[in-house]
């Protein structure tokens, strides 16, 4: 461990999944004294949702949250953060989803809520540090901290944890970073913990009830309306433009044509669904807004209100393996970046992360800008 | 390894000096309900049980009827459902079948075994339900129960001393009011955190029904009692077999009413000393937090408060946190209710007694057992003061002079 500094109370983050409930159980095996929280941030109760499909912070979890930290001999807690997730993830992501983009909530959940409020919480009962399962890796060099991708690429959670503050690093634990999923797996067996065996959370949490039904409850996006090509010809309709994502092939609903259809642009004033070519898809450049800057020179670099460049690896989505940009920065702040070879697909409100060029440390990110360039705002 | 358990109104603990009776009993509890004399003897220590919580409350088996169940929150439920069941107690025949017709009549202040009944009961039933809110100084009193009671009412509830706050309410004076003006309706009485903590005859209460639990006493959790005056009509809330006259059906909890029935004798035979205990670690308790922990405030309800419980807050302070805190330094207080996930909703009833849901959110209970080592309230008072500079300390709030 990097740590050496950190000693004794920490709060972990436990979902009720396997990879928390092994970073619990390294801390108490490392010495720390971890407190175990889960966080209520949705009431199934309340807003339905309460089936087998809810994948963490259904009461299910906590009960198994509860007998991995009975288990292993640790306190545990459930914390209430309806409120501040309501406020914090949820409206924002309805609000994204108004706007005809593409939210990524798991990014406001783990800056706003899991990195600053847990941890403010926590530190009011003397834990000074907080731990994930997340597969991501801190590393403390002489510039400072550094936030790595964790050693599982194929699990590696570093994507979703760019907002995190440089000074929050130095009080952040990722135990399980050094690790493969298949490792988590055999110590969590090998230690009989409840949780071995369990599958994997695939969805978002708060609509594993089914994102349609939600966004139908919580906006007036999940009404049908015209899918046009970028000349405005009518092609069919779609059933809510919340249906679609930028650069989507699949389940468009128009047949019958030689050439696929891509979405290209989704037109939340005019609720319509904007298709074309795979050509007409790409773009040489995009801009990133709510940039955070988590390498520590870089952020001193953007501090100063000089412009400067750089090559960086941008990953554009979860799974997204990443693609060469130059990225520029203005003394405004504000950030571009244009493709060196390939192009990749460009989904507004998602999150744009930039990697050093081995692909390995997380340099900073932002969000996708929405571009009009095809609705009727971009022609007129 | 100091440890200081301060959450004796959620359950006191079963009693050390009861322990010795029960274990002979261990491999002798056969069904009670049989003929044979094994199962006889359990049956016999049954009786006993009920003898030394009629003593203990004072609700002779003369004029009373005592029906073991699994714990107040059933004899609640038993209290309310035998007041709406065609053919129960208070149908007399040609009487109207609409329920909706029927109206119950509570303190804003119950337990939530009552107010999530009632709330059920209108949502199925469509019975109407009246609240009574405590009125200013005053608190609560005949009349304003009064005021919400008419010839449609069926069952009237209140709660002899509050779970939250320790508040006592004038039952007797309230009940005695009720039943001269509407002697026909049934007037229902939990008291489960009245009994072994003040001395007190609950018959004389001049209520139709009380609730009693055993773990709040002393005995095991699983339980309880419903007591009703001899006379009212049986309507089984729980269906099936004939144990308990009747009255409640299922084989019964032989060991926890034999540990409840233990509780209540050695509680009878050390009442005094027991109330005394209580007080002496309340005068305590508020003496050091008085002097260590500037700006905490009192929840203070009523005329008269049971002598175990002791309702604090430390305003600008989230409850939620500090019940961590302080279980992290093994003081194991409460706060509210706790739902099934385990997440601490702010106490409903504080609210209900006249603090606003912020003083509510900041506020916590602590309730003890007559015999918590002294010493212990010095380590609490310490741990909250620490804890309370941990969390940046308290912040003064502004007061709104809504505490009566």
């Amino acid at each position: 461990m990097s740590h050496d500094s950190i000693t004794g109370r920490i709060v972990v983050a436990m979902s009720g999944g396997v990879d928390s409930s092994v970073a619990a159980m390294l801390l108490k095996q490392q010495g720390y004294e971890p407190v175990g929280v889960s966080m209520q941030v949705w009431d199934y109760r309340k807003n339905g949702g309460c089936d087998s499909r809810a994948t963490c912070c259904s009461p299910d979890d906590f009960t198994d949250a509860r007998k991995v930290a009975a288990k292993i001999g640790i306190p545990y807690y459930v914390f209430d953060f309806e409120e501040s997730f309501r406020e914090k993830v949820i409206d924002k992501f309805i609000d994204t989803y108004k706007r005809g983009l593409t939210p990524n909530p798991c990014v406001d959940c783990n800056n706003k809520v899991k990195f600053r409020e847990l941890r403010d919480r926590a530190s009011g009962f003397g834990c000074k540090a907080v731990a994930t399962g997340h597969f991501a890796r801190v590393e403390k060099r002489e510039s400072g901290y550094h936030l790595l991708r964790g050693c599982d690429r194929a699990k590696d959670q570093s994507y979703f944890l760019y907002g995190v503050q440089p000074e929050e690093l130095a009080n952040t634990l990722f135990p399980v970073g050094e690790m493969n999923k298949t490792e988590v797996r055999q110590l969590a067996e090998e230690a009989g913990l409840p949780t071995a065996s369990k599958p994997e959370s695939q969805d978002i949490c708060f609509v594993a009830g089914g994102l349609r039904d939600f966004l139908k409850r919580h906006t007036d996006n999940m009404r049908s309306g015209l899918i046009v090509t970028t000349e405005g010809v009518p092609l069919a309709e779609h059933d809510g433009i919340s249906n679609f994502t930028v650069g989507q092939r699949k389940g468009i609903g128009v047949g019958g044509r030689q050439q696929p259809l891509y979405v290209l642009e989704i037109d939340p004033d005019d609720n319509r669904v904007i298709v074309g070519a795979k050509e007409d898809l790409e773009q040489r450049d995009f801009k990133v807004g709510e940039i955070n800057w988590v390498n520590p020179d870089l952020r001193q670099k953007s501090s100063t209100a000089q412009p400067f460049t750089f090559e960086a690896i941008a990953q554009l989505r979860h799974r997204h393996a990443g693609v060469p940009v130059a990225v520029s920065v203005l003394a405004s702040g504000e950030v571009s970046a244009s493709f060196i070879d390939s192009w990749s697909t460009v989904s507004p409100g998602q999150a744009a992360v930039f990697y050093d060029q081995e692909n390995r440390e997380v340099l900073g990110g932002g969000r996708l800008l929405p571009q009009s360039r095809y609705s009727r705002e971009a022609t007129q | 390894m100091n440890s200081v358990y301060l959450d004796a109104n959620a359950s006191y603990g079963s009693l050390e000096e009861i322990l010795s009776e029960l274990t002979p009993w261990y491999n002798k509890l056969f069904n009670p309900n049989a003929i044979h004399s094994v199962g006889q003897e359990v049956m016999a220590a049954i009786e006993s049980s009920r003898e030394a919580l009629a003593e203990l409350s004072g609700c002779s088996l003369r004029d009373f009827r005592i029906v073991f169940n699994s714990g107040a929150t059933e004899a609640n439920n038993t209290a309310f459902n035998l007041c709406f069941e065609r053919g129960g107690a208070t149908f007399e025949k040609g009487t109207p079948t609409r329920q909706s017709d029927y109206q119950i009549v509570t303190s804003a202040i119950e337990h939530p075994s009552v107010l999530a009944l009632v709330d059920h009961l209108h949502l199925k039933c469509g019975i109407n339900s009246k609240l009574v809110f405590p009125d200013g100084a005053s608190r609560f009193t005949a009349e304003s129960f009064l005021r919400h009671i008419s010839d449609s009412t069926r069952i009237v509830s209140l709660m002899f001393a509050n779970n939250e706050t320790g508040e006592i309410l004038p039952v007797a004076e309230i009940a005695r009011e009720i039943k001269t003006r509407y002697p026909n309706v049934l007037i229902h009485c939990d008291a489960v955190q009245g009994l072994g903590k003040v001395k007190q005859d609950f018959s004389a209460l001049g209520v139709d029904m009380l609730s009693f639990s055993g773990h709040k006493l002393g005995g095991f959790p699983g339980v309880g009692a419903l007591i009703l005056k001899r006379g009212i009509e049986c309507v089984p809330f729980i269906r099936g077999g004939s144990q308990e006259s009747r009255w409640r059906a299922g084989t019964q909890n032989s060991p926890g009413i034999l540990s409840f029935g233990l509780a209540c004798k050695y509680v009878r035979e050390n009442l005094d000393a027991r109330i005394e205990g209580m007080e002496q670690r309340k005068s305590r308790f508020i003496e050091l937090l008085g002097e260590m922990v500037p700006g905490v405030e009192f929840n203070l309800f009523g005329e008269k408060q049971i002598p175990n419980t002791l309702n604090l807050r430390l305003p600008g302070l989230s409850a939620a946190d500090l019940l961590v805190a302080l279980d992290l330094e093994r003081v194991y207080a409460s706060a509210g209710s706790a739902c099934s996930s385990g997440k601490p909703l702010a106490a409903e009833a504080l609210v209900a007694s006249g603090l606003l849901p912020e003083q509510a959110k900041s506020s916590l209970r602590f309730s003890w057992r007559a015999d918590e080592p002294m010493e212990n309230f010095e380590y609490a008072t310490r741990v909250i003061k620490q804890i309370v500079a941990q969390m940046g300390g308290i912040h003064g709030e502004a007061e709104q002079n809504h505490v009566a």
